[in-house]
């Protein structure tokens, strides 16, 4: 493991930092092997998240269907057209 | 989550932001992280008018963003301590650690260690046979050290007190001088106490991830442990989110404690003792016996030590102990002063509710992770330098697996000795007094006559 990185002095209790932006962007853990996350009962490979929210909205949008179409009845129903 | 009103009270309270200076470790930068694709798809204004109210897509970009900084987060809490509304950004990291996890973008760290926990039972996969050498080992070396037989028992059934430790006190130092106090502290009261093998784990990774089913199926060895070895009291080691699982979580996952209503966790409630806490922390229990003076401690065996005590963050925020207000900073502080006589607190803002993270708390304590570690001790490190400045402080207590390695591995960057942090229990072992065994004149006299025989036995031969 490489620990060419910086370590910080110790500064007068206690001061707040200046504001540094993006400088832990690339400190992700390693990511689990697929073995690990399947015992567990997680997918094992990265989902396409584009596909799975398209797929919600699309749900989504078919219950809005079905509740219109339920109101139609409802106003037939109350024959207020 | 939407209660945040950016006044910005948290944002100088995180280790990690005051460590690394990076703006996202600000903990409502990082609620945003959630908050901003919650916005996106949970509210009318996210749907419609999304650039208005900072809504964003949970796309891979933001994904990546989640994964680093929720990374970045040891669900320690202390930023909900000042925050006027109480939003809690240990809740929302183990939530977006959950989402990442359930679109298969699991850490190795947790995962691997989940995976030995539910199959083997502890996070470092210890067979049962190791398990057991290992503590026939150091029965053999306090004995040898203390001429004292103290037992560690393990699957003994009919036991009054089943210990669930975390597998670090197994083998690694510190950890392991805290056991050796435990056993001690057990053999002095003469209780008859336990181990598990099927269960010899009390940290639960499952926590961290924010699972609940993965936290409840750990969780269920223990139960199944506590029924098998029909024991009456459940106890737990040194170890801050064990001790936070078992205080908080226990009586769902379980049925130790209130609330059980499973068939199993009703069984398992009426076997406990109800005249005991369910479950007891170890501190409570050696805590209890010092009141009782059932305990007699040398102090002077510390005195070469002066000493400061770390709260942990998961127990000094989400548990209690000893059923008193504060309890949780007031027995582990009341055990040590008992035990020795150089006793100095850390600055009042970096200890109790206030306490500062160790920096390797909720999951991230892996080495691929060092740097963000280093960056996140640095406020505890200074506030232990001041008393080591003012106090000559040389000795660290923590009750806590995942902070004494933390320390041992981050004291030494910032010149301290590594070997400074110990458990609570070693200055009890160190310090306790223990009754050697007494030796009745008719034993003497079966054993001179023993050896009497085996000289007349020897002389014949020859």
């Amino acid at each position: 493991m490489a620990d060419d990185f910086e370590i910080p002095e110790l500064p007068t209790y206690l001061e707040i930092p200046e504001i540094n932006e993006g400088i832990m962007d690339g400190d992700g853990p390693f990511k689990s092997a697929e073995e690990f996350q399947i015992q567990l009962g997680f997918p094992g490979k990265k989902l396409r998240i584009g596909r799975k929210l398209l797929l919600i909205k699309w749900a989504n949008l078919n219950l809005s269907i079905v509740l219109f179409k339920f109101f139609g009845c409802l106003c037939k129903m109350w024959r207020l057209y | 989550m939407d209660a945040c009103v950016k006044c910005g009270a948290c944002t100088d309270k995180c280790h990690y932001f005051l460590g690394s200076s990076d703006p996202k470790n600000m903990p409502v930068a990082r609620q945003d992280l959630f908050r901003s694709v919650y916005r996106r798809h949970f509210t009318f204004a996210g749907k419609y008018f999304p650039k208005l109210v900072g809504a964003k897509d949970l796309n891979d970009e933001m994904l990546d963003d989640w994964y680093n900084y929720f990374h970045q987060c040891s669900q320690c809490r202390r930023c909900s301590v000042f925050c006027p509304y109480g939003i809690d950004t240990a809740e929302i990291s183990m939530a977006a650690r959950e989402v990442l996890d359930t679109v298969g973008i699991g850490q190795k760290y947790c995962n691997q260690i989940l995976g030995k926990a539910i199959t083997i039972g502890n996070n470092l996969g210890l067979p049962e046979p190791a398990l057991r050498d290992t503590l026939l080992d150091l029965e053999e070396e306090i004995e040898e050290e203390t001429g004292v037989a103290v037992k560690y028992p393990l699957d003994q059934k009919g036991s009054e007190i089943l210990l669930i430790t975390p597998s670090a006190d197994f083998f690694a130092e510190p950890h392991i001088d805290g056991l050796i106090g435990y056993g001690k502290v057990f053999h002095q009261d003469g209780v008859r106490w336990t181990m598990s093998s099927y269960a010899a784990e009390g940290a639960n990774f499952g926590m961290f991830i924010g699972s609940y089913d993965i936290m409840r199926k750990a969780a269920l060895r223990i139960r199944k442990a506590a029924l098998d070895l029909e024991v009456s009291r459940v106890m737990v080691g040194e170890c801050g989110h064990a001790w936070r699982v078992a205080y908080s979580f226990w009586n769902t996952l379980t049925g130790v404690g209130a609330g059980a209503s499973d068939e199993f966790g009703i069984k398992l409630q009426k076997q406990l003792d109800s005249r005991y806490p369910q479950p007891q922390h170890i501190i409570e229990y050696t805590y209890d016996l010092i009141q009782r003076g059932k305990l007699e401690f040398d102090k002077s065996k510390n005195d070469h030590r002066v000493v400061t005590f770390h709260d942990s963050c998961n127990v000094a925020r989400a548990t209690n102990m000893g059923g008193i207000p504060n309890g949780q900073f007031i027995l582990p502080r009341e055990v040590i002063k008992a035990v020795c006589n150089n006793y100095v607190d850390m600055e009042r803002s970096t200890i109790m509710e206030s306490t500062f993270c160790c920096g390797g708390g909720g999951g991230i304590l892996t080495d691929d992770l060092m740097e963000i570690r280093i960056k996140g001790a640095m406020p505890r490190m200074q506030a232990l330098k001041e008393v080591e400045k003012s106090n000559a402080v040389d000795t660290l207590v923590a009750i806590c697996a995942i902070c004494k390695s933390q320390f041992s591995k981050v004291l030494p960057k910032f010149n301290f000795e590594p070997d400074m942090i110990v458990s609570a229990h070693q200055l009890v072992s160190e310090a306790i007094i223990m009754d050697k065994p007494e030796i009745s004149d008719s034993e003497i006299e079966a054993d001179t006559a023993k050896i009497k025989e085996e000289t007349k036995e020897t002389e014949t031969s020859k």
